[in-house]
């Protein structure tokens, strides 16, 4: 989690008085953002500390109080996946406001995902996913810090995962979702994993050193999706409680517990397991 | 003795109906799953009375076995 490195309590002591001259919230975030030279999420996670909020989080103030979206404002996250699952994940965290989020895939847009991945259209075929992801988080947050890192997650350096908050697993191979596990214990960072195939999806939270993954796959390195596909509404839904889990997760809600949840949309089941 | 089965997602299909089966005493997993027809190689997870398990445990009469499959995309 970052940590607003100038003196907190004289930034908002300004702040409170840009907002009081300028009567809009807004206009005062920007001000002392440009006076200070501080990221505007700061100067947001600031307004949120006076119990202000920009109107861009109003709508998340009855579930989010100010401390949270503060908390969020202040938290980094990275995003291992932008297909399916991966797409859906960043705008949502984007809208909720989480402060900076480190985006990863190797991969470029081509018309088999345009059935279900959020950031693919016509325009984009043929563009990087990363590249896709910053383009639309830049449009719908400009406070939200996004890093686009265009290689193979196998071939990062150590130091992408410095300051990491909490890492979404939304790759699409199980080999690779190992390696995240591991990466996730090597530096203590709970995962979101979330995957799909078909009418059927899971969630969990990894914890550090619970190899919750490989009990999870055991021997299996390939799943159902290989011979089912992924429809749109799967992805879309999946994605959206690895989000709320994730926030629970940021905001401290969230105990620590090794269960997986499956959905399965045919007969409509959930079934909640601890392993 | 008598089993409670539980398949979940894409297993069901190779046993839609299946919520009971009478099986020989002391059978393992991997029988039961012969028996009902269910390849080995489509599940990932096997829970015995809501506890993980593997495939070369002997089964009891009345407990309920539930399957999963590996789910992977993204």
């Amino acid at each position: 989690m970052s940590k607003i490195t100038k003196n907190e309590e004289h930034l908002s002591q300004i702040l409170e008085q840009l907002i009081e001259t300028t009567g809009e919230v807004e206009i005062a975030i920007e001000t002392l953002a440009g006076d200070q030279g501080i990221p505007k999420r700061e100067a947001e996670a600031l307004a949120c500390g006076l119990d202000i909020f920009p109107k861009r989080y109003k709508a998340n103030a009855g579930t989010l109080g100010s401390e949270g979206q503060k908390r969020l404002l202040q938290s980094k996250v990275l995003v291992a996946g932008l297909g399916g699952l991966g797409g859906h994940v960043v705008e949502q965290l984007v809208r909720c406001g989480v402060g900076e989020l480190v985006g990863i895939d190797a991969d470029n847009f081509d018309e088999t995902n345009l059935n279900r991945q959020l950031y693919s259209d016509i325009n984009s075929i043929g563009l990087s996913k990363t590249e896709a992801a910053r383009n639309r988080v830049a449009k719908i947050n400009d406070a939200v810090e996004f890093y686009p890192i265009t290689r193979k997650l196998e071939d990062l350096e150590g130091n992408t995962y410095d300051d990491v908050d909490l890492i979404f697993d939304c790759l699409d191979t199980i080999p690779s979702r190992l390696h995240l596990q591991e990466m996730g214990e090597r530096y203590s960072i709970p995962l979101v994993h979330g995957a799909i195939g078909g009418w059927f999806g899971q969630v969990a939270v990894v914890w550090p050193g619970s190899k919750l993954l490989s009990n999870i796959y055991g021997t299996k390195r390939e799943g159902i999706e290989k011979a089912l596909g992924n429809p749109p509404f799967t992805p879309a839904l999946i994605a959206t409680l690895m989000v709320s889990e994730g926030i629970k997760l940021l905001l401290g809600k969230k105990k620590r517990e090794n269960t997986v949840l499956f959905a399965d949309l045919l007969s409509n089941q959930w079934q909640n397991i601890t392993l | 003795m008598e089993l409670e089965m539980k398949l979940f997602a894409s297993l069901r299909k190779f046993n839609p109906e299946l919520e009971s089966i009478e099986v020989d005493d002391g059978i393992t997993i991997l029988e039961l799953f012969d028996k009902a027809g269910i390849p080995p190689s489509e599940v990932a997870i096997v829970l015995v009375n809501g506890r993980h398990a593997t495939l070369d445990q002997p089964l009891h009469d009345g407990e309920t076995v539930a399957a999963f499959p590996p789910i992977a995309g993204g």
